[in-house]
């Protein structure tokens, strides 16, 4: 399910607003997975505070939003922007991709909090199939 | 049986007090044909769905969204026994609709994020979580009949 155009410029436009507020946003996009789906708990028991006022998913947050910044601004190739942190995801941190969909989820609920005027379904749709493609992208090295 | 705490309760009841079903609904339920356009099979009947457009003014679109609300508001007020009081529901969507039951988890998460969209910081991340589990209990009651 490939990105038209029109996808991307709707990925682009709400990115520009989004990428600003980057620390904000993953941090409460990384919370809200945390609390919302215990499982996703696994790969953080070594962080002391797992809330959205935790420094440690402040900072981890914002290198998220970051990366999909990253991979915006390369969107005709994100395979290619993501292939160093799909061999990090792969090779060390092992996170199942499974959960790729559960992070995508929360971001979208994020998105929704702080663009909801913004965040129409069409652009709902778009960035939807945006964070499918990463989450994809992020799986390849796996096996 | 589902354990449910106080919070958890108190989250849901008290933002489902402000949920205009009609609203809620139909934008859940646009959402879903418009993000998920494969369920637009389930609602060939409904005239034109063919665009994102078409979609939103669609009345028949909007008369559903607030009857699929008004199921969830059932929930809600039997979500201690769900299983049991949606067993006429779920063997409805198997048996009559078949629809896949992949597709109430796409549903669910559209719900979510409307909720998201009209609360805004006051889906705070605890309400959102007490929400997310709502969802999932309302999905395995309404999967459970289905052989």
């Amino acid at each position: 399910m490939p990105l038209t155009d029109a996808d991307k410029n709707h990925v682009r436009s709400i990115w520009s607003k989004a990428s600003g507020k980057a620390e904000e946003l993953g941090a409460q996009a990384l919370a809200r997975m945390l609390e919302a789906f215990p499982n996703t708990k696994t790969y953080f028991s070594h962080y002391s505070d797992l809330s959205v006022k935790s420094g440690q998913v402040h900072v981890h947050g914002k290198k998220i939003i970051d990366a999909l910044t990253d991979a915006v601004n390369h969107i005709d190739d994100i395979t290619g922007a993501m292939s160093a942190l799909s061999t990090k995801h792969a090779h060390t941190l092992r996170v199942d991709p499974a959960n790729f969909k559960t992070l995508s989820h929360t971001i979208l609920v994020v998105l929704a909090i702080y663009f909801p005027a913004d965040f129409t379904p069409e652009v709902h749709l778009a960035i939807d199939k945006f964070l499918a493609e990463v989450s994809y992208a992020l799986a390849e090295k796996y096996r | 049986m589902v354990h449910w705490t106080d919070h958890e309760r108190h989250a849901i009841t008290t933002l489902w007090a402000k949920v205009n079903v009609e609203e809620v609904g139909a934008q859940a339920l646009v959402r879903l044909l418009v993000v998920y356009p494969w369920t637009q099979r389930y609602f060939a009947s409904f005239g034109n769905i063919s665009n994102a457009a078409a979609i939103a003014g669609n009345a028949k679109v909007h008369a559903h969204g607030k009857t699929v609300l008004k199921s969830v508001g059932d929930a809600i007020a039997h979500m201690d026994d769900l299983s049991h009081a949606f067993t006429k529901l779920s063997k409805f969507h198997s048996e009559t609709l078949h629809v896949d039951p992949d597709n109430f988890k796409h549903f669910g998460d559209c719900l979510s994020i409307v909720l998201a969209a009209t609360f805004g910081t006051a889906y705070t991340p605890d309400v959102h979580a007490a929400w997310q589990k709502m969802i999932a209990v309302i999905i395995s009651a309404l999967s459970k009949q289905y052989h």
